[in-house]
């Protein structure tokens, strides 16, 4: 991370808006999750986020301007049957992106989470794989809007957040998740 | 100009209130009726102050805009319907509806009066159902729109302010939401837009009081240090309201500065 930073300080000058999007899905009932599932899914959803967080913040403090937007995660907000470890990373990136919210303030830097709801990308491919297949169904089924929401939507969102049209929005997450939360 | 809004009939409530250079600005219905329109949009204002709302609305239209002025009591549900009827009839159908109308209030708990709970639960509160039931009924038609109400941070967190204020804009939050499960079927969505403290016509002693303990706290309180301007508000609502948030339902868009975030 610091490498990086490093290199888009001496190639590009400064760094304005950092989206937080590296994660995986693990999936597993708490009964089932052994430590190196939880390593692993809190490594990469969680602790690398807070590296990006910290670094991208150091470049971005000397321009007092900037906006991180962090890919959290209905499950950082409600409590699911098939995950664990992952609700537990995304729960931390929620709170790690209000408390950094707070704390980059006097640079002006803004930090905001998305928060998608289950979502037809790569990293959940047997959505549509076996699109009818029994639990792709019922998820579907569970959907106000009644459709896996597609990753462009989240890339509008993302759009949103690092623009100037959301000066004033920091510390909170955008629902992008078809009313799933809603009911 | 844009297009983010093209071909789209919007009706923003309560956004006929201030002119362009008014003393305090435009609030957060007309900062968005002036984005909508820059967006493409066909937008009419509605208010019950009929004088500055048709001169708004001109002031709309000199610029270029597709502008129009309805006079609307929000907490009457015959003039919403005469509303929702002329604009089937104008315009065929309504796809955005901000229920922006609303009042504040700064009552301390045991000074407040029935009445006084009554009329901002009226204008903030019921202004919103009848609107959402109202608009709702005629998007139905087309199973297309998008319903943004605009509510508070205090509808997510207590204060010092108003009691009856906080009730109205929590009952916005979870009317949104409910309406939002209740529409889907519909492809309607229902969102709320929760403002922070923002220097609007509706708060003018942010402005004309700005050296008063209150106003300093709250400034300095907000970790971005300021109060939100109107058009922040009104860029959130464009957001809402295009077609980029097509799958954005029954949650809170919080505008407030870091505010709730503490």
């Amino acid at each position: 991370m610091e490498k990086t930073i490093d290199w888009i300080e001496k190639d590009f000058g400064k760094l304005d808006i950092l989206v937080n999007n590296a994660g995986i899905a693990i999936r597993g009932h708490v009964l089932d999750t052994n430590e190196s599932d939880w390593d692993k899914v809190n490594d990469i959803n969680s602790k690398g986020y807070f590296l990006g967080t910290k670094f991208a913040g150091k470049l971005m403090q000397k321009n007092n301007f900037g906006s991180i937007i962090n890919i959290a995660s209905i499950y950082a907000i409600v409590g699911g049957t098939l995950s664990f470890g992952y609700a537990a990373s995304k729960g931390a990136v929620r709170l790690m992106s209000k408390a950094a919210a707070i704390q980059l303030a006097p640079y002006k830097i803004r930090v905001n989470t998305i928060c998608p709801g289950f979502a037809a990308t790569p990293i959940n491919k047997h959505y549509r794989l076996t699109p009818n297949a029994p639990e792709v169904v019922s998820i579907r089924e569970s959907i106000p809007l009644k459709g896996f929401i597609p990753a462009d939507q989240i890339a509008w969102g993302v759009v949103y957040l690092a623009s100037d049209e959301s000066e004033w929005v920091t510390g909170t997450d955008l629902l992008i998740d078809a009313g799933w939360i809603a009911q | 100009m844009t297009n983010r809004l093209e071909g789209k009939v919007a009706l923003i409530t309560g956004s006929g209130g201030a002119l362009f250079d008014s003393e305090f600005g435009l609030g957060f219905g007309g900062s968005s009726a002036f984005r909508f329109c820059q967006e493409g949009a066909t937008v009419i204002v509605s208010d019950i102050n009929d004088d500055t709302g048709q001169q708004f609305t001109e002031e709309l239209r000199e610029k270029g805009f597709n502008a129009h002025y309805k006079h609307l009591d929000t907490t009457n549900e015959t003039e919403w319907k005469k509303t929702i009827d002329w604009i089937e009839k104008d315009f065929g159908k309504l796809d955005i509806l901000v229920n922006n109308a609303g009042i504040a209030g700064r009552n301390d708990l045991f000074e407040t009066t029935e009445p006084d709970w009554d009329k901002v639960n009226d204008i903030n509160s019921k202004g919103c159902f009848l609107g959402t039931k109202l608009g709702g009924i005629l998007m139905r038609k087309n199973n297309f729109g998008s319903i943004i109400n605009i509510a508070s941070m205090f509808g997510i967190i207590g204060s010092k302010a108003s009691l009856p204020y906080h009730a109205s804009k929590g009952a916005v939050i979870s009317m949104s939401k409910a309406a939002a499960i209740q529409l889907a079927p519909y492809k309607i969505r229902v969102n709320s837009v929760c403002p922070g403290f923002a220097a609007t016509p509706l708060n003018p002693f942010f402005r004309t009081e700005s050296e008063s303990s209150i106003v300093v706290g709250r400034k300095e309180e907000t970790p971005l240090k300021g109060f939100v301007p109107a058009d922040q508000i009104a860029w959130g609502i464009v957001y809402l309201a295009s077609d980029e948030s097509e799958w954005v339902t029954g949650t809170e868009l919080v505008i407030d500065g870091g505010y709730t975030a503490q």
